[in-house]
């Protein structure tokens, strides 16, 4: 019991209803979206979620739980070891840095923040294969484009399911 | 809180620890190098039967949307016909999943009387990888099946797949034919002239390779068949990759390359085949 009494269990409890979030998201991302192709690109729409919490719960939360979704990613993807665990808690701290002090917290901004970080992510899976492979770089990038831009439908539901978890407006600090 | 108390407050503690996990994961990977830790054994483990689930669960639905589609082309035929075409069509397709796999499985058995220094265990493709940058899928054994690191994968026709580049105890990844990361030792036209297949982006994007660091006066042509050399020991010798389809010049004019039609359609592929073991021919 004087375990308990030391855990916030609002906190707790939100911060395992994201990871479960989390979680599904990844499944959903490696067992639905890498058969569902558009023009044989397919969608990877995970960094807009860490964007919409980041923005929902600040760059602390943000920050933490976008390394818990880049270490899932790591797991969960070849290659790319290190890309998603530094990309994903940036995405969040940023969006939750810029939330809470320069932009405001409505779907506009949330879908400019989603859809940069979505095309930040797929440039940077791209560029190894032009830097260290040779790759021509007009292809590989209209595959980058293509896949920021399959991925925006799936980020749209995302920031209400964050609203939805954040469970209160934040308000500028 | 102003925003340099903010930044300094979490930014910098976000980013110590980012770059601490970030350590810790290159460290990890280069330690296991393919072999799954005990993390992502179990992140294997847990997904594996929910993949399996999932894949049959797809498989499901693409079985009624092919129904749905005959049922509205039937729909001007009376009630009672097109319910016995349905139901005979449900029994077709069952049949047909199955015939597929015995006539897989037949024609393996006669590829495989042929080289019976090959020791073969069969799996299915349980998930494809979900970057665009790579080709390569999960199938449904690992370890324990006796399937290890390096492994070469094949169809039921003897054609190259790819190669195991991760294991977990239930799970493998592989890599396939195509991928960017793949390089393998390769005959290639009558005059057997050794080269080797290294993926490329672009080509990787619509189902082709190439076969590049071709020997000396070596003279390729289209419909040149390539097969695998067995150098190095990676790869049974023999094994078919594809033909050449087109003869390219790089553009000092010296190089030649070949672009390779890979034998086996890798986005149709369904179940392969992986051997476990072979005899090395020197």
């Amino acid at each position: 019991m004087a375990i308990l009494e030391l855990i916030n269990l609002r906190k707790a409890r939100k911060a395992i209803g994201y990871l479960l979030c989390i979680v599904v998201a990844l499944w959903l991302q490696t067992m639905v979206l890498s058969r569902l192709t558009l023009l044989g690109v397919k969608a990877f729409f995970l960094p807009a979620f860490i964007v919409a919490i980041g923005m929902w719960e600040g760059g602390a939360w943000g920050g933490a739980l976008g390394l818990a979704a880049g270490v899932g990613c790591t797991l969960s993807m070849a290659g790319s070891p290190v890309l998603f665990v530094v990309l994903l808690p940036a995405f969040g701290f940023l969006s939750g840095l810029l939330a809470d002090f320069i932009i405001n917290r409505r779907f506009v901004s949330y879908m400019l923040l989603a859809v940069l970080a979505l095309l930040l992510t797929a440039f940077l899976q791209a560029l190894p294969l032009w830097l260290f492979h040779g790759a021509q770089p007009r292809g590989l990038f209209t595959v980058a484009a293509l896949q920021a831009a399959w991925s925006v439908p799936f980020a749209v539901p995302t920031y209400f399911i964050a609203k939805r978890l954040a469970g209160h407006e934040r308000s500028r600090p | 809180m102003k925003l340099k108390q903010y930044v300094s407050k979490y930014g910098v503690r976000l980013a110590i620890v980012i770059v601490i996990v970030a350590l810790i994961t290159l460290a990890v990977t280069n330690v296991l190098n393919g072999r799954a830790g005990l993390l992502k054994n179990a992140d294997g483990a847990l997904k594996s039967p929910v993949q399996k689930a999932a894949t049959a669960l797809l498989d499901w639905v693409e079985g009624i949307y092919g129904y749905l589609y005959e049922y509205d082309r039937l729909v001007e035929e009376n009630e009672h016909l097109r319910a016995e075409n349905a139901e005979l069509r449900e029994a077709n397709r069952n049949y047909s999943e199955l015939e597929a796999e015995n006539e897989r499985l037949r024609t393996l058995f006669g590829w495989a009387q042929k080289r019976t220094d090959l020791v073969l265990e069969s799996a299915k493709i349980v998930a494809w990888d979900a970057s665009n940058y790579t080709s390569a899928f999960t199938i449904g054994k690992g370890e324990r099946s006796g399937i290890a690191l390096g492994d070469c994968v094949v169809t039921e026709y003897g054609a190259l797949v790819g190669q195991v580049i991760e294991l977990g105890s239930d799970w493998a990844t592989i890599r396939t034919i195509i991928d960017v990361d793949m390089d393998v030792g390769a005959l290639v036209g009558e005059d057997r002239y050794a080269g080797v297949i290294t993926g490329e982006f672009s080509l990787m994007k619509q189902g082709l390779t190439r076969i590049t660091y071709l020997s000396s006066g070596a003279h390729i042509f289209q419909r040149d068949e390539v097969l695998t050399s067995g150098k190095g020991g990676s790869f049974p010798a023999g094994l078919l990759i594809g033909e050449v389809s087109t003869v390219m010049t790089e553009s000092g004019g010296q190089v030649t390359y070949g672009i390779v039609t890979p034998t086996c359609d890798v986005s149709r592929l369904s179940q392969v085949f992986i051997i476990k073991d072979f005899e090395i021919v020197e």
